[in-house]
């Protein structure tokens, strides 16, 4: 609940910063930025993702946290990129999405391997 | 036994099961991230092909490995059986046995593991495809296959019934009025292939029932129950991949559902192959036990 508030603050803060020095404001803005990110990454996301976990442990395989973390993952890549466009660096954002889908799929590769080795297994010649 | 029993249990149940839990997790990972929803659709099939096509392809295999054991047994045992019909004369025109019979059930088998099993493994093929790729679909063309793999069964188990045209007036406890309401119970029950196992059994029983005056009660039924084992366990899989189809539509998406249904489907008809092979076998069984129980008593 805390952390609905300092955001808040965070965000209050901000508006005042770019009345008050407008030039300096993108730079202040991205610092701030990615201190609140790790904060609430490291307050509210690594334990949910944690208690999520949790609540699934018993099964036996890796799916539920390859799940989890390449949902989260992208939901990091998503943030850091919306960011980056915000300063109007529009190309680089692509770039780090793209990046992190290629990361999120060679998590699954084994999988695919899998699936691709079963469904070989089922062609009849 | 306790722990072989639930051994068995966690390997066929488990996967439906982990699937549930599965189908919560993703939708509230696409409650939580909507843009992800695309992600966790294709990731999902992904697990669920891993997980679920396991069982599916292990009664494949099973059915396989079945049908080459039948086929070279056939081949082993035909030159012996074909000296002892020339050795024996008289004996036949007791048992009524036609011996173009026995070519034609394994005949069967051979065709089924050359023809029927490679074309339904196509038509599962074709399924998945159509699910991964929901842009391509073939699901006619899979449907097709399977309806006309059915037509091409019944018409070989019809092909026995009328092979099958003496000695059905001796024995049987099972045949009669009795077992009426019982066929009825499974042509209404088994939803694709219900009526032609009816079929298939009655013309097992009727072929027995010739037999039973010969071979005692409880061989005969021994041997049905060996034979018949594999494909009541290909029809308690399919069941299961239909039933977790119909409790996973509400809250599934379209894809993993129609998936389900189509493997539970594929399973039905490759259960119906399977009678056309159980029946090979007990013919066979049958034919040598009433065989040798002939050739030891004219002795």
């Amino acid at each position: 609940m805390a952390v609905i508030f300092q955001l808040f603050i965070v965000y209050l803060l901000l508006l005042l910063l770019s009345f008050a020095a407008p030039a300096l404001h993108p730079i202040l803005y991205t610092t701030l930025f990615l201190m609140v990110a790790v904060y609430v990454l490291f307050t509210v996301l690594v334990p949910f993702a944690k208690s999520l976990l949790l609540l699934v442990e018993k099964l036996p395989a890796p799916y539920t946290t390859l799940l989890v973390v390449s949902a989260g993952l992208y939901y990091m890549a998503e943030i850091l990129a919306l960011q980056m466009k915000d300063e109007g660096y529009g190309a680089l954002s692509q770039l780090f999405q793209t990046v992190m889908k290629i990361v999120i799929i060679t998590l699954w590769f084994p999988s695919i391997k899998q699936l691709i080795e079963t469904i070989h297994s089922l062609i009849p010649w | 036994m306790q722990d072989l029993f639930n051994s068995v249990i966690a390997d066929v149940f488990g996967p439906f099961f982990l699937l549930l839990i599965m189908l919560l997790l993703t939708s509230l990972v696409d409650f939580f991230l909507p843009a992800f929803q695309k992600w966790t659709r294709f990731l999902l099939l992904v697990i669920i092909l891993v997980l679920l096509l396991e069982p599916a392809t292990d009664s494949f295999r099973q059915i396989q490995l079945i049908t080459q054991s039948i086929a070279s047994l056939f081949l082993g045992m035909y030159p012996l059986i074909a000296a002892m019909i020339l050795a024996s004369g008289a004996t036949f025109g007791v048992v009524n046995f036609q011996p173009a019979m026995l070519l034609f059930a394994q005949g069967a088998v051979v065709f089924a593991e050359k023809f029927l099993l490679p074309i339904l493994l196509t038509a599962l093929l074709l399924d998945i495809l159509t699910r991964l790729m929901p842009d391509i679909v073939f699901t006619r063309m899979a449907d097709l296959l399977r309806t006309s793999l059915l037509a091409i069964v019944s018409a070989m188990v019809a092909a026995y019934s009328i092979f099958i045209t003496a000695g059905g007036a001796l024995t049987w406890s099972l045949s009669g009025a009795l077992n009426e309401p019982l066929k009825e119970l499974i042509r209404q029950n088994i939803p694709v292939i219900g009526s032609l196992l009816t079929d298939t059994l009655g013309s097992i029983g009727r072929y027995s029932s010739g037999a039973s005056a010969y071979i005692g009660i409880w061989l005969l039924l021994s041997i049905w129950s060996v034979a018949l084992l594999p494909a009541v366990k290909v029809l308690c899989i399919a069941f299961l991949f239909r039933w977790t189809a119909a409790l996973i539509e509400p809250f599934s998406q379209k894809e993993v559902c129609g998936l389900m249904d189509d493997i539970g489907r594929t399973l039905f008809v490759l259960c119906a192959i399977t009678f056309l092979i159980s029946f090979a076998f007990i013919y066979t069984t049958i034919f040598i036990v009433t065989f040798i129980k002939l050739m030891t008593l004219g002795k």
